[in-house]
């Protein structure tokens, strides 16, 4: 059955299809993931290596 | 006494909060950073010195010294294994060992593994220094050492992957920053493919053969091989462009939400683009295509990458002038940026049509190799030594001079290696107004690119000279300092529900570090299944043809020789389907005339010609005296020279032995077969000494190595020959590929 399956998706323009869609979807939930992060959030994980390396950071 | 990875002790702290959170105090484990970053100049040194060697011996045949252990085939590998295993490595994982502890507030999980992944690592590169020379080699490119040596590496990986997870766990900072999550996938992926790549049935206790055969052990190849590239290569360095940039321009990286699209889109799309390497082969078309689709894809999160490591330097680049760290780091991001436009430019099939086996690939890679990764090496090595030694940099100046002799070493290198490739491809194509090949002597080609190989040398020793500058500039900076092997640091420890606090965000999965590399895991595999599963399923991807059958016993120990001594380093075996291949070379290839071949010898560059066709092409006389010495046949040639061939006796006791590996992974050889191998042995080898006769040799033993190299070569691409017109057209219509 797999093969049968497989043998379906042999084409190319299936592949091309099916590589364009994977793409697309998860360039686009990653793209909103990305949007939806609060500033305050990213601004925090982006200082994360400025912090010298004996801080004792206690904020939550 | 208790143990360094513990906790020194606890005291009460008020959080900002106001309330009341544990602080610990505990060590960051320099020790273990400083013995990867010796290694990794070390190693740094001798990689550059072996590829200036190998260089050179490309213009100076002499330099092969007409002995085993030191000819091209053999050295280059080892060239290459150095600077990518042990160079690149060490440099990885002397990044990693500092950012990762001090990005998670914590000593490193195991001490104990710390030193396993050291003194294991520098084991291994240990046994390919010397195995290589050896000629002990499964020939595939970056994946040449031997199936004990592969246990190895899969065993110090596997220990690597576990101290870096158990530090994660042991983490007091909740969310893991980016260059962990590129930690994270450098491990899972490697793992896996090293693991799949080096499928291999043993012979003997140093020889192999790939599990796969032909087309199927070329992809499986060619998906580690690219991959390796991104996760060996790539992702590692990306998390400590994220960590050590910042920390060197003091101020946070330029845009955090685009390093989550950066990641994410990198790591998923990287895996499906092995392909490219094998464009216009015997690889199926839809194979191909995908590759070369998701290769051009690459590029938007290469660039997001990439700009976002360089404007991270806004406002910022009066410090670029005044640091020499900064100019190491910013030319290594832009050789970065270069190199991942070059690549997807390089998968497009027309522009690989032109750019395929010749010294453009090379160019391509060194900008890779002595940019990206050499140079954010020694940009970390420049910051790290001075603070593991609480010191400054002994030498600024001297820095500086470093600089400028590697950027100029790297130009050297890179536009001669331009120019070589685009002329070679452009002499292999060129026809005449008479419709006949321009340059039919493959020679003529070679000749015309000399000049270009002496420049490349001058290059790469302006290169190695600089790194012999920052050898010493480091070391005078490590007498200079007092070394802090265990540097204490305070921070909160974490409640588990703090690091577990359920939410859907990316936010939350920066918390869940075993969700997190499930995740991870889930997106590299995906493209991986979809690129090799229908290739192993479906017959039609692989046609067979009647004709084809396995190698006899001397051509089979023929082909071991040829492995041995590295000629896929040099020789492709895999005509395209383009009239000036096919007018130059013969028929062209087809996939189901490797069906026996474990593992494939296709290559990946021409600096001598295609011979998957040169059976028949030439008296066995003329190999003898091409292989005792090229010149006397081919005037101009910078091969090398192998008298040993004509001396050593033939170990034929292997061959039964090599014959039943062969069969348990797919070769039918029958138990006559392998009853009579050594009959067959002398049987073939007496009508090769006879063929020798006829060409004025006549004192040629029949048990010598070059007798069973002569039936190999002779046998190639002569398959096909014996068929029917009939069956050869149809074979040849069921073929990949267009004219």
């Amino acid at each position: 059955m797999i093969e049968n399956v497989l043998r379906k998706l042999g084409g190319i323009e299936n592949y091309g299809i099916l590589s364009l869609c994977l793409f697309v979807g998860i360039f686009t939930l990653i793209v909103i993931w990305a949007v939806l992060q609060k500033k305050a959030h990213l601004d925090r994980m982006a200082n994360l290596p400025l912090e010298t390396d004996s801080d004792s950071s206690l904020s939550p | 006494m208790s143990s360094p990875s513990q906790p020194l002790h606890t005291s009460a702290a008020t959080a900002t909060g106001g309330g009341r959170v544990l602080v610990e105090t505990f060590a960051y484990d320099n020790h273990i950073v400083r013995a990867f970053a010796i290694a990794t100049a070390f190693w740094g040194l001798i990689g550059t010195a072996a590829g200036l060697f190998v260089a050179t011996q490309l213009f100076w045949p002499q330099l092969n010294f007409d002995t085993p252990f030191t000819t091209f085939g053999r050295i280059r590998p080892l060239h290459t294994n150095a600077v990518i295993f042990a160079f690149v490595g060490n440099g990885m994982f002397m990044g990693i060992y500092y950012s990762l502890q001090r990005l998670c507030k914590a000593r490193m999980f195991s001490d104990a593994l710390s030193w396993l992944n050291f003194w294991g690592w520098q084991a291994i590169i240990v046994a390919a220094a010397i195995t290589l020379p050896l000629g002990l080699t499964t020939s595939k490119e970056y994946a040449e050492l031997e199936w004990p040596v592969d246990i190895a590496i899969a065993v110090v990986w596997v220990a690597f992957t576990v101290n870096l997870l158990g530090t994660i766990l042991k983490r007091r900072e909740k969310h893991m920053y980016v260059a962990i999550w590129f930690y994270i996938s450098t491990a899972v992926t490697i793992d896996m493919l090293h693991i799949f790549n080096s499928l291999e049935m043993p012979a003997s206790a140093m020889k192999s053969y790939s599990v796969y055969a032909g087309v199927q052990d070329a992809l499986v190849q060619w998906w580690y091989g690219h991959n390796a590239v991104a996760f060996f290569l790539t992702t590692p360095y990306l998390g400590l462009m994220y960590y050590f940039l910042p920390k060197a321009a003091e101020r946070p990286v330029f845009s955090y939400r685009l390093s989550i699209i950066h990641f994410w889109g990198l790591i998923f799309i990287y895996i499906w683009a092995g392909p490219h390497h094998l464009l216009y082969t015997a690889l199926p078309d839809w194979a191909q295509s995908l590759g070369m689709v998701f290769s051009v894809m690459l590029v938007a999160p290469s660039w997001g990458g990439m700009l976002n490591g360089l404007l991270t330097l806004r406002g910022a680049w009066d410090k670029v002038r005044q640091e020499p760290m900064l100019k190491f780091m910013v030319v290594a991001v832009t050789a970065y940026g270069m190199a991942t436009l070059e690549g997807p430019t390089l998968a497009v099939k027309s522009v690989n049509a032109l750019s395929h086996y010749t010294d453009w690939t090379i160019a391509h890679v060194h900008t890779g190799a002595l940019g990206w990764n050499g140079f954010l090496t020694f940009s970390v090595l420049y910051w790290l030594i001075p603070r593991l030694y609480n010191t400054s940099l002994w030498s600024v100046k001297l820095a500086n001079y470093h600089f400028w002799i590697g950027l100029l070493g790297m130009m050297f290198y890179v536009v001669p290696m331009y120019t070589s490739g685009i002329t070679q491809g452009l002499m292999w194509k060129q026809f005449s107004a008479d419709g006949f090949l321009q340059y039919p002597n493959f020679l003529e080609t070679v000749i015309r690119l000399i000049p270009m190989y002496q420049l490349r040398a001058i290059g790469g020793t302006l290169y190695v000279a600089g790194v012999v500058l920052m050898i010493v500039n480091l070391y005078r900076t490590a007498k200079a300092g007092r070394f802090i092997g265990d540097q204490e640091a305070q921070a909160p420890a974490l409640s588990s529900a703090a690091k577990e606090s359920p939410r859907l965000g990316h936010r939350w999965l920066e918390g869940v570090p075993v969700t997190f590399t499930v995740l991870t895991t889930v997106a590299v595999v995906i493209g991986g299944l979809i690129e090799i599963v229908p290739m192993f399923l479906i017959k039609e991807n692989v046609p067979t043809i009647a004709s084809v059958k396995p190698y006899t016993a001397l051509e089979c120990l023929g082909r071991d020789i040829y492995i041995r001594e590295g000629c896929v380093g040099c020789h492709s075996q895999m005509i395209r389907p383009f009239r000036s291949e096919t007018e130059r070379y013969g028929e062209y290839s087809k996939a189901g005339e490797f069906v026996y071949d474990h593992p494939f010898l296709w290559g990946s560059k021409r600096t001598g010609p295609d011979l998957h066709r040169v059976g028949g092409k030439y008296p066995d006389a003329w190999h003898f005296n091409h292989m005792e010495s090229p010149r006397s046949t081919s005037p101009g040639s910078i091969m090398p020279n192998y008298p040993w061939l004509l001396t050593r006796k033939l170990d034929t006791g292997v061959v039964q032995d090599r014959m039943r590996a062969l069969r348990k992974v797919g070769v039918p050889y029958t138990d006559e077969d392998i009853r009579t191998a050594q009959q067959s042995i002398e049987a073939q080898s007496k009508t090769i000494v006879a063929n020798l006769a006829t060409g004025s040799i006549t004192n040629a033993p029949p048990d010598r190595e070059i007798i069973a190299l002569i039936a190999y070569l002779q046998r190639l691409g002569t398959d096909i020959k014996t068929l029917a017109p009939a069956t050869n057209a149809v074979q040849t219509a069921q073929a990949p590929g267009g004219l």
